[in-house]
């Protein structure tokens, strides 16, 4: 390669390459800190370590569920599903929630051709309205 | 010592091995650092890798351009760090260290990490859409924008073709990451310690296809010759 090629060629670009490097580096130095930093943030913002790492995730359980007492069981088996803390399958929880997480839809789902009597009953339904209101 | 006094292979040869080094380095701390977890460990290694190039450089040595190691590490450090939170969010969601640090910086940051988490059938985040950006960045894209920097920082021709492809790939991902979080914001903005200014100030730094595609279109591409 010669080395005199890639640098009259990066002239050319020569400020663009320029703000692609103050950009670049100044990403990569927040990214860096970023990687190396924000664990220990929030595990010191949340107490640690004057309190455990396992008592502070009770904690969180406690506030995301709004339920008092839920732990976070630990070591978590590998096949096991716990519907107590993770309460995936319990209750609904709506009216602490909001609307949950998968929402259901609960509708019927019209069948083959069902269109059809849907909406002449309908149609009788206005008809019959209409003729009430004549008389 | 003065590079003068060296033949033009040892040369070549003294700076290979510099390079070769100070990469193992950068990419060993790359990855510790993407895992977030273990990310002060990877601190030490990442900066010494950046020293010893420095060092070669201001020695005079033929190493590879800083804006070339800048660009790299960029793609690969972003690339590990939303490879493995998005990993282990979707499969490591019941360990303690996990659960604790995702459900607090859901509180801080995304309530989309906090809200009902680990209540639906899969585990982690329960956001709506947000799983499924998890999966399709997680598995598909960032793995490849890893392997894409590691290729282009050893100036492979398939390194430079598969940085292009994955840069486009990721302004795809962003866009439709963004929307779907904007879709739901009130859901994930709400009742966070840091909301939309918490967003942009961990964010905006992980713009790093809108970076290099500019400089990607503009590099010599004879450079790349390598198979």
């Amino acid at each position: 390669m010669d080395p005199s090629s890639g640098a009259t060629l990066e002239n050319a670009h020569r400020r663009l390459h320029r703000v692609v490097f103050l950009a670049a580096a100044l990403c990569l130095v927040v990214q860096v800190i970023e990687g190396a930093l924000f664990v220990p943030f929030v595990l010191v913002y949340l107490g640690w370590p004057q309190v455990g790492i396992r008592e502070i995730c009770g904690e969180l359980y406690d506030l995301t569920y709004q339920d008092e007492g839920r732990t976070c069981r630990h070591p978590y088996p590998l096949f096991f599903r716990d519907f107590t803390p993770e309460p995936d399958l319990e209750a609904s929880k709506e009216h602490v929630f909001g609307p949950v997480t998968p929402p259901r839809p609960r509708y019927d789902v019209p069948g083959w051709r069902e269109m059809i009597s849907r909406v002449e009953a309908r149609r009788a339904a206005e008809a019959s309205a209409r003729g009430a209101a004549h008389e | 010592m003065s590079s003068a006094a060296l033949g033009y292979d040892d040369l070549l040869e003294r700076a290979g091995a510099i390079q070769r080094r100070a990469d193992r380095h950068l990419v060993v701390g790359s990855v510790l650092i993407g895992t977030m977890l273990l990310g002060l460990f990877g601190l030490p290694f990442f900066l010494y890798g950046l020293w010893l190039l420095y060092r070669a450089e201001r020695a005079g040595l033929p190493v590879r351009p800083a804006l070339m190691t800048f660009i790299g590490y960029l793609v690969l450090v972003d690339g590990a760090m939303n490879t493995l939170g998005g990993m282990i969010d979707a499969l490591a969601n019941h360990s303690l260290i996990v659960r604790t640090f995702i459900m607090g910086t859901g509180l801080v940051f995304d309530a989309g990490y906090f809200w009902q988490y680990n209540t639906l059938l899969v585990g982690g985040t329960s956001a709506p859409g947000e799983k499924a950006w998890e999966v399709a960045n997680g598995v598909v894209l960032f793995p490849m924008r890893i392997v894409a920097a590691w290729g282009f920082l050893r100036m492979k021709r398939w390194g430079l073709q598969w940085m292009v492809v994955s840069c486009w790939m990721g302004v795809y991902a962003w866009v439709g990451y963004m929307w779907n979080f904007t879709t739901y914001a009130e859901m994930r903005l709400v009742d966070v310690l840091a909301p939309v200014w918490g967003w942009w100030l961990y964010n905006l730094w992980y713009v790093t296809p809108f970076i290099a595609i500019p400089f990607l279109y503009t590099i010599n591409r004879e450079m790349f010759t390598d198979d």
